[in-house]
């Protein structure tokens, strides 16, 4: 565990860099049994709330009864032995009957929890979602996705407990004691306060316990995330790791970190069990307490032994509630934990991105798409582009304009662009090219909306992106990323990211087989055992390497709406045939699309107007086109004069 | 999972079992005391006849919670211990399936088996196997106690206890069963949905897919929403039954002993007394076995969960060791590809194709030939990452199927075509090649690949964290990391697949010349599609559809009218474009 990657992963187990300061800026101001943010943002939990009240009620009433129904039957015995059984008669059938009204609430009280803690684990995980796609790479990169898909998959799974089982127990445990205590108050009211008194120390206690819990349940959490995150990174990093035989040695880190969590969960447990502890032996002592003066009393002949006999049966249980809801208190602390870094990443605590430069990028998704009409919010920008647009929905046309475009990453003092500026006409064509590193894959990430500018400004046929609806901004995008994704999901999937729903499967089918030959893939479908249905496997691990970047190229040459098309290294993994033929093909689609592409390729240079170059993120344009494009169209040669309308 | 508990571990589960035990019997004796003291009193003895039951009432009191103190904590100690093994044994499976082994399981599945199941795996310790052993002692020395208090009582008790801490629990597993598996595998599903949507955010939010992959999970919600209802509804009728047999059994238990009295049976009062302490008594034993209905369902839970973990043990590897790996030969790299097919499905087509090559120590081989034509699966054949399906692959003329494929790997410094980054330091990121490289060696290596400038702009140089999965890196600087690591790991061959794809020219021109300079006395297999530099290889191989096609010296094979001449001569002249103004 000391070794190469397994000294950096020692890191994930103790301080990580996220975890570390996540857990750092995590506010500690939770004092609200039920965390305020949970309500405000999840309106269904106050509906169950009430519900668990009405049905906390009814339970402890029963409750009541049993124990009156019992008590005065026994003491019948008493009074006078031989009733025989008809004596008894309605004590029996009212205890079986407050017995029924218990059981239906109880398993109606299950069946309800469980659909509010649906309601509120869905709400919350899609919010949570949205916003993680919300953000962005730039804020990914500093994320640790398994941790973020531990949180939001297990710790809101973990959610589920503290909603359908804990909620209404805390509400139990406030409601139960107040309403036992007031019967037995008004049986035997040495008891009251005998009870009271006892019960006077639980709060003080809780809080107690509760304090040291929850940092202990936080630090646990934050070790389950670690955990994940140390997991996922390992096994995709796995090949490497065996192919240098380091694979043996994440043992021992995984070990590690396992018995990290192990130690910090024993520790969350003790001071759980620990309280839990303290609440049972208050209850056995309160009995005992209680019990010991009522016989005494009984003895005296003070007391009879109907209210006795109740009041001993009703002890127990006005101590039960708090005794569950305590022993239930670390696995419902679990899902708050999750929850606290569930609304960090929702931004509910007015975290700011941590971008530097701050917001230059809206950020979608999160509160934008949580709402039921999706996008409202920013409803009327959207119309704005399709206005500016003319005609087809999503697409803006005209000139792309860059002025002053910085680019700062977050722990890099060099800026990844430095006051980019650049003008490309409608219908132009301009390649990127640059040493590695130079910020070409920073520039077409910016143009998009992905990365967030520190500075500068982006604006398409007039329209400014910061004023843009960011998901109406991107349509008008056509993009390939230097590494595509593709999921485990079908073929046809895949191509169809982002489309929503066909009419009509076999045009559909049509429209992919010609986009897959553009792409130079036609032969791939038939290959693939299912066709256009066939699984790519987790990353697209069932293509080549070559075969995910033309996937990939098809997939951005689907959407016909885009007026502006952003490749990066299209070719980059393709030999110069099938290069050729890509080329040629994207030449046609193209038509008077603007296009900006990163490349190095010689062939793809041929297809461009203009060449400009970056270094070191400034740009060092090339006004001369590299070769005559060979089109006719007027449309779009380089140097024309263009009108630029930059919105103010 | 698969080795036999340990005895410290029996040990262990034993004491939170008996702990256990003395919690639940104190706690029915205090109640059963505290009715006989109560009932009792109330005919009035002399006081000293009480005074033994009021110190019990008291023992019984603070051991009571004793007890379920110390069964908690060592139940919990047992189970966490057993959690902590059985992550390391799954990550033990996964290390010898992956690459290729997962099939169509996704890494976020498998993380939530990891994560989440494991953990739900321990609540078949203490949620299910201490509180099912406690319940049944109560119950017996509940039913015993009827017995011995009335004698008609214990059938109708035992019958009660019966149905509702074992009829009743077990009708809810039948009920249950298929929702708490679904509740499992949806969970993992979900996971899998949501690590891939967080992979791949970028391209998701740039196609506008966000409301697609909402709409995923949303519908993966939906399911696992119906799951939940129905584990629930089951587990809550469960609760409502246990409750009404607790109910119903206490109120004929009473009901008998009212009759028992009305037939004079036993002496006046204290049968009266006898008949409360009944009551409590089975009061106290329904609450010893209350728990179980909730047992049994989280049995399931626990159950579908631990069988998920397991079902990592049934992954095959793609590469299976032999049960005795001969020794590795002893310095002699040489490999050799006779005849060798490979594909990636046991019907599919091949991804190679009888090829035979030979790799003698020091030679240079340079890959080339169309997407897909089958390069990358070369890589990883000599790699052992997958098996021949037919033909023999020799590493030093033994056929490596005898050698362990670790000690094979050994011998091959590799990088992949897509290296993965990991989000730790530059450092440990190069150092997993080569534990013991110096600081200078790394910058060293990273300068000759021209990546001096970027160490020097990272905050904190080589031990700037790099972010997950590479993305706070450029490409070409991912694909020189992963280069790096193959010049550093210092070993007799070299598999370069595509290493200088995101790089341009002049920057390509340097990392040959860089990697040319570390290869020296080296076997290297350098997978191209640039045919600039071959030239100064021995042999060019071409492969096509899983063939080889051609092979030759470079100069050799573009004289001559065959594939690779016309690669060449699809291949664009340069234009000269300035890699820097
Ligand atoms: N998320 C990030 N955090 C920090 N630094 C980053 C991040 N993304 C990129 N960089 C850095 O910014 C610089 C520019 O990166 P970019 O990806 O734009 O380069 P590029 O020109 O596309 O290079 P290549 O040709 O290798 O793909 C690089 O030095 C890179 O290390
Ligand atoms: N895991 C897999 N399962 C099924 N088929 C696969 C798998 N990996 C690769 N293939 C197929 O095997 C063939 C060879 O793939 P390989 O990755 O070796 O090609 P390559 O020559 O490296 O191509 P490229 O130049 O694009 O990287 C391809 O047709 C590919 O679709
Ligand atoms: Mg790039
Ligand atoms: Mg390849």
């Amino acid at each position: 565990m000391s070794v190469a990657y397994g000294a950096g992963g020692a890191g994930a187990a103790g301080g990580d860099s996220a975890e570390g300061a996540s857990a750092g800026r995590r506010p500690r101001t939770r004092r609200a049994p039920v965390d305020p943010r949970l309500w405000r943002r999840v309106v269904p939990v106050r509906l169950w709330l009430a519900w668990s009240v009405a049905v906390g009620l009814g339970l402890t009433g029963c409750l009541v009864a049993q124990a009156l129904f019992l008590a005065d039957l026994l003491a019948r015995l008493f009074r006078q032995p031989v009733v025989g059984l008809h004596g008894v008669l309605v004590d029996l059938v009212g205890l079986v009957a407050a017995t029924l009204v218990r059981s239906l609430l109880l398993s109606l009280g299950a069946t309800a929890g469980a659909g509010a803690a649906n309601r509120v684990r869905g709400q919350l995980r899609r919010d949570a979602l949205g916003a993680v796609l919300g953000r962005g790479p730039v804020w990914l990169a500093g994320q640790r996705s398994g941790e973020l898909a531990v949180t939001l998959g297990r710790g809101l799974d973990a959610l589920d407990a503290y909603v359908a089982d804990y909620l209404p127990r805390l509400v139990l445990a406030g409601l139960a004691p107040l309403v036992l205590l007031g019967v037995i108050g008004a049986l035997d009211w040495v008891s009251l306060l005998v009870l009271v008194a006892a019960l006077g120390v639980v709060p003080v206690f809780m809080v107690l316990v509760g304090k040291l819990t929850e940092e202990r349940v936080a630090r646990r959490w934050s070790a389950l995330g670690a955990l994940g995150a140390h997991f996922l990174d390992t096994v995709q990093g796995l090949p490497v790791l065996r192919a240098y035989g380091r694979a043996r040695r994440q043992e021992a880190q995984i070990a590690a970190v396992t018995d990290d969590l192990r130690r910090t969960t024993l520790a969350v447990l003790r001071e759980a069990f620990l309280s839990a502890l303290v609440l049972e032996t208050l209850a056995a002592v309160g009995t005992a307490l209680v019990a010991v003066p009522l016989a005494l009393r009984l003895i005296d002949g003070h007391m009879t032994l109907a209210p006795a006999l109740t009041v001993l049966i009703l002890t127990p249980e006005v101590f039960l509630p708090l005794r569950r809801a305590s022993a239930d208190f670390h696995s419902a602390t679990e899902g708050l934990s999750a929850l606290d870094r569930v609304f960090e990443v929702l931004g509910d605590d007015d975290s700011t991105l941590p971008v530097a430069g701050g917001a230059a990028l809206p950020v979608a998704g999160g509160a934008a798409l949580s709402g039921a009409e999706g996008a409202a919010p920013s409803r009327p920008r959207a119309d704005r582009v399709h206005e500016d647009g003319g005609g087809a929905p999503g697409s803006l046309r005209g000139p792309l304009v860059v002025s002053g475009l910085c680019v700062q990453y977050p722990d890099r003092e060099r800026r990844a662009l430095d006051g980019v500026d650049l003008l490309v006409a409608p219908g132009e064509r301009v390649a990127v090219v640059g040493a590695s590193g130079a910020g070409k894959s920073s520039l077409l990430g910016a143009l998009l909306g992905l990365v967030p500018a520190s500075a500068g400004s982006i604006a398409l046929g007039g329209l400014v992106q910061g004023d843009a609806d960011p998901e109406a901004w991107r349509s008008c995008f056509a993009y390939l990323p230097q590494r595509p994704w593709l999921s485990s999901a079908s073929l046809r999937d895949n191509l169809r990211l982002g489309e929503e729903e066909a009419p009509d499967a076999a045009v559909e089918d049509a429209r992919l087989a010609e986009v897959l030959s553009l792409a130079d893939l036609a032969g791939l479908v038939a290959r693939l055992p299912e066709g256009l249905d066939t699984p790519l496997d987790e990353g697209g691990a069932r293509l080549s390497a070559g075969e995910r970047q033309r996937v990939g190229l098809a997939r951005a040459m689907r959407r016909t709406a885009a007026t502006v098309v952003l490749l990066d290294e299209p070719t980059s993994h393709l030999d110069a045939s099938s290069e050729e033929r890509v080329v040629a093909s994207l030449d046609r689609w193209l038509g008077g699309r603007i296009l900006v592409v990163a490349s190095h390729r010689p062939r793809l240079l041929e297809l461009a107007d203009r060449v400009v170059t970056l270094d070191g993120g400034r740009l060092v344009a090339r006004t001369r086109p590299v070769t005559p494009r060979g089109r006719q169209s007027g449309e779009g040669a380089a140097g024309r004069s263009v009108r630029v309308q930059v919105a103010p | 999972m698969t080795r036999v508990a340990p005895t410290r571990d029996v040990a262990r589960g034993l004491l939170a079992v008996t702990l256990g035990l003395v919690g639940q019997l104190s706690g029915l004796g205090l109640l059963a005391t505290s009715a006989w003291l109560i009932t009792t009193s109330s005919l009035r003895p002399p006081i000293l006849t009480l005074s033994v039951a009021i110190a019990a009432v008291r023992l019984l009191a603070l051991l009571r919670g004793l007890g379920r103190y110390g069964e908690r904590l060592a139940g919990h100690d047992l189970a966490l211990r057993l959690l902590a093994r059985l992550r390391v044994w799954a990550y033990r499976r996964l290390e010898t399936v992956v690459p290729g082994g997962l099939g169509a399981g996704t890494t976020g599945d498998v993380l939530s088996r990891v994560v989440g199941d494991v953990d739900g795996a321990q609540d078949l310790v203490v949620r299910a196997g201490v509180p099912l052993m406690t319940g049944i002692a109560t119950a017996a020395a509940a039913v015993a106690l009827s017995g011995l208090l009335l004698a008609d009582t214990w059938p109708v008790l035992g019958a009660g206890l019966l149905l509702a801490g074992v009829a009743v629990p077990l009708l809810a597993r039948r009920a249950g069963r298929h929702a708490a598996e679904a509740l499992a595998a949806e969970r993992g599903r979900l996971a899998g949905t949501m690590v891939e949507t967080i992979d791949g955010a970028a391209d998701v939010v740039a196609f506008g897919a966000t409301r697609q992959a909402l709409a995923a999970l949303d519908r993966g919600e939906a399911r696992l929403a119906g799951a939940l209802r129905r584990s629930a509804a089951v587990a809550g009728a469960a609760t409502g039954l246990a409750t009404l047999v607790s109910g119903t059994t206490t109120a004929a238990v009473v009901a008998l002993g009212v009759e028992a009295l009305g037939r004079g049976a036993g002496g006046g009062h204290v049968s009266a007394v006898a008949v409360a302490v009944l009551g409590f008594v089975s009061l106290a034993a329904f609450d010893a076995v209350g728990a179980l209905p909730d047992v049994f369902s989280r049995l399931d839970a626990a159950v579908s969960s631990a069988r998920r973990v397991q079902g990592l043990g049934a992954l095959v590897p793609p590469v299976a060791d032999p049960p005795a790996p001969r020794p590795l030969p002893p310095a002699d790299p040489a490999l050799a590809l006779e005849r060798v097919s490979v594909s990636y499905a046991p019907e599919g087509p091949a991804a190679l194709e009888s090829v035979d090559l030979s790799l003698a120590p020091g030679e240079a081989v340079a890959i080339v030939g169309p997407s897909g034509a089958g390069k990358t699966t070369l890589a990883l054949l000599l790699l052992r990452f997958v098996e021949c399906a037919s033909g023999r692959l020799s590493l030093g003329g033994v056929d490596v199927r005898e050698l362990s494929a670790d000690e094979v790997r050994s011998r091959i410094a590799w990088a992949p075509q897509d290296p993965h980054v990991f989000a730790t330091t530059v450092a440990a990121n190069l150092r997993l090649a080569r534990p013991a490289a110096t600081d200078a060696e790394l910058v060293a290596v990273l300068e000759a690949l021209g990546l001096g400038a970027w160490l020097a702009g990272l905050p904190k140089g080589l031990s700037s964290e790099l972010g997950e999965r590479g993305l706070s890196v450029s490409g070409g600087e991912r694909q020189r990391i992963g280069l790096a690591r193959a010049l550093l790991a210092d070993r007799p061959v070299m598999v370069l697949d595509e290493p200088t794809a995101h790089l341009d020219e002049h920057a390509e021109a340097l990392v040959r010349d860089a990697v040319r300079s570390y290869a020296e006395g080296r076997t290297l297999v350098w997978i191209t599609h640039r045919l600039a530099g071959l030239e100064e290889f021995d042999q060019v191989v071409v492969l096509d559809g899983g063939r080889v096609v051609e092979h030759g010296p470079a100069p050799l094979l573009a004289r001559r009218a065959g594939p690779y001449a016309e690669l060449l001569a699809s291949t664009p002249s340069r234009l000269a474009v300035p890699s820097r103004a």
